[in-house]
């Protein structure tokens, strides 16, 4: 068992491919998930042709 | 379907198959049939996470709804990559390194049996229900296409996947997702590429983005705050942000393909891989949905797509008023058609073009108007709901598409169906044989034995998604009866999983009376209220922490965690192999 007092043992040292740790990862998707709404947002707007 | 389509289909589907029993030969023992005796790659598990959520119904039933209504539905999705962050962060290693077959199995481990028992049925109930949706799917496909009976069709899809799946294990359905997964991928942008080439000369991609523009069917981001809107961007964050958190996060299904990792980095990549590419992949399959509907401004679609239901009603008593709306629908699809065209050459003249567009909308109100009155018709002959909206893609298909590339796109949505149908039964075989007959029943038999009880799991929860797949047609669109099912629990489990993590004076008891809490709330808000069902994961997860810490600070430590960390030992899980 892994009481959640003592947190399980992580592998969240060192670089994760081209990212250089788990935290820069996240972010990146974090980023990436706002980015994501932000472009549909655009895209609402800008695809709407529509004569009111 | 032509002798070819026919030819690339059986090819295609036999080949699965027979790659699934070849990959069973891998499995030894009970480990190597529930977890692929943790050995697996992350690359291999992120196709097959994406896999198992994307089904059939993913295909069918999405594109029909972006058809209908446009693209919004992708909101749905929007908290997902940050779920998939929070889960790899703070689920995973609590699963992955107490070594445990299924998550329920894990709040033993936390808290005390009867609330790993009351997940490990809930989540039984639940997806069982949702492979018996998942089963139904493709069924339909089938029958359009063959002109069968839905319930042949069902019973021959069960007998085959089924088949494969209880001798497979969970390698080759990991496995047999890597290469369904591409192959959907494949589909996906093969059709896009199909429906573009079956367009009229002259019109291209900017003129179907102008025309889909036209009636805001590109419309992706709705800001407004109405909790009884279904599809706004808080909805989709927050409410879809606890959807994928506790389906990702605590569904067995997904839960057991991450614990065949072959080290926690591996696990945790896993989901981040689906993080970046879940929402782009919905993105594209709307896409199909929102083409069609331009393509059938230049093609007479049917009234109603679902043929079968059609023929009913022309043998009833409302034929009339069938034909009648038929042939006003030809005559609004006419002038909708003629406008189009206007209105292209007026844009590619630089003429003014509001006129022309205020017609197109107007057409395309009148033509809804008429397309519910139809589907009312067909209900009422019927006596239950219509679920068109699951027929559009395949008659396209049947209709449109070149032979050969017809038989591969089936094939592609019976992969779909197989990706998500095998791993739900994997998912339902492990939490019925560790959490419930090895835990209760027989603790100490042979490898051998669970290996057997397992198969049989496997074969026993096929009969029972068969039933729900039986009355599957009733439910509506398919993408959301899925879902509903699931939201109807999913908050609450969640609920439970985040006060087994982060909550630390959380007790079995708090755990068990928040649970039962949380359910009780998601009902009444399903029941008395309008909110839409992507609000009930909110819901129950937050009355479960609530509640659940209220009852733990009331009933005080010396619950089954307390009194292990007294006596600082390892709880060893009778039902752990």
């Amino acid at each position: 068992m892994v009481p959640p007092e003592s947190p399980p043992p992580t592998d969240d040292e060192g670089p994760v491919g081209i990212f250089p740790s788990w935290r820069a990862l996240y972010i990146t998707v974090v980023i990436y998930a706002f980015g994501l709404i932000l472009l549909f947002y655009v895209l609402s707007e800008a695809l709407s042709f529509g004569a009111g | 379907m032509t002798p070819l389509d026919w030819g690339v289909f059986v090819v295609y589907f036999f080949g699965v198959i027979g790659f699934a029993f070849w990959q069973s030969r891998k499995n030894v023992g009970v480990e190597g049939f529930f977890l692929a005796n943790r050995r697996m790659h992350w690359a291999a598990i992120g196709l097959s996470v994406m896999a198992t959520q994307a089904s059939a119904i993913t295909y069918i039933g999405t594109t029909g709804q972006a058809f209908d209504d446009g693209m919004e539905f992708i909101q749905v999705y929007l908290g997902l990559p940050i779920a998939m962050v929070i889960i790899a962060a703070v689920f995973v290693p609590f699963f992955y390194n107490s070594r445990v077959f299924t998550a329920y199995e894990y709040l033993e481990q936390r808290f005390d049996p009867k609330t790993r028992s009351l997940t490990s049925f809930l989540f039984l109930i639940s997806r069982g229900m949702g492979a018996g949706v998942i089963l139904y799917a493709p069924a339909i496909v089938l029958s359009v296409i063959l002109g069968w009976d839905e319930t042949i069709t069902i019973l021959i899809m069960a007998a085959i996947t089924v088949g494969y799946t209880l001798m497979g294990g969970i390698t080759a359905v990991i496995w047999t997702d890597v290469v369904q997964m591409l192959m959907m991928w494949a589909g996906i942008l093969g059709a896009l590429v199909i429906l573009f080439a079956e367009l009229p000369s002259g019109v291209g991609i900017t003129d179907v983005v102008y025309i889909g523009g036209i009636q805001d069917m590109w419309r992706t981001i709705d800001l407004s705050w109405d909790p009884n809107n279904t599809y706004t961007v808080w909805s989709g964050l927050f409410g879809g942000l606890f959807l994928a958190l506790a389906y990702f996060g605590t569904d067995q299904s997904q839960v057991q393909r991450y614990l065949t990792a072959s080290s926690l980095k591996n696990s945790r990549l896993s989901l981040i891989f689906n993080a970046f590419l879940k929402v782009p992949m919905q993105f594209f399959i709307l896409s199909i949905g929102v083409t069609l509907f331009v393509f059938y401004h230049f093609e007479q679609p049917p009234l109603v797509f679902n043929s079968a239901e059609v023929a009913i009603v022309q043998e009833s008593d409302r034929a009339a008023d069938y034909q009648a709306l038929e042939s006003t629908y030809s005559v609004l699809h006419g002038e909708r058609r003629d406008a189009t065209f206007e209105l292209l050459d007026a844009r590619e003249s630089r003429s003014d073009v509001t006129g022309i567009q205020q017609r197109i909308q107007r057409y395309d109100a009148q033509l809804r108007q008429v397309r519910d009155d139809a589907k009312a018709v067909v209900s009422d002959v019927r006596g239950a709901t219509s679920n068109d909206v699951n027929y559009v893609f395949p008659t396209y298909l049947t209709t449109y598409v070149a032979p050969g590339l017809l038989g591969l796109l089936i094939a592609v949505i019976f992969a779909a169906a197989m990706s998500s149908l095998d791993s739900e039964l994997t998912a339902l075989s492990s939490a019925t044989v560790i959490d419930f007959y090895k835990r209760w029943y027989r603790k100490d038999a042979s490898d051998a034995h669970y290996l057997k009880v397992s198969r049989v799991a496997t074969g026993v929860w096929g009969l029972f998604a068969l039933g729900v797949a039986m009355y599957a047609g009733r439910l509506g669109s398919l993408i959301e009866a899925v879902n509903q099912i699931g939201s109807l629990f999913y908050g609450s489990l969640l609920g439970v999983f985040l006060l087994a993590f982060l909550v630390k004076r959380a007790n079995g008891t708090g755990a068990f009376v928040g649970l039962i809490a949380g359910m009780l709330s998601v009902g009444s808000v399903a029941r008395f209220t309008d909110v839409s069902w992507l609000w009930y994961n909110v819901v129950g997860a937050v009355v479960v922490l609530i509640v659940g810490i209220a009852a733990s600070v009331v009933s005080g430590p010396g619950g089954p965690t307390a009194a292990r960390e007294v006596a600082g030992s390892r709880h060893d899980d009778p039902a752990s192999a």
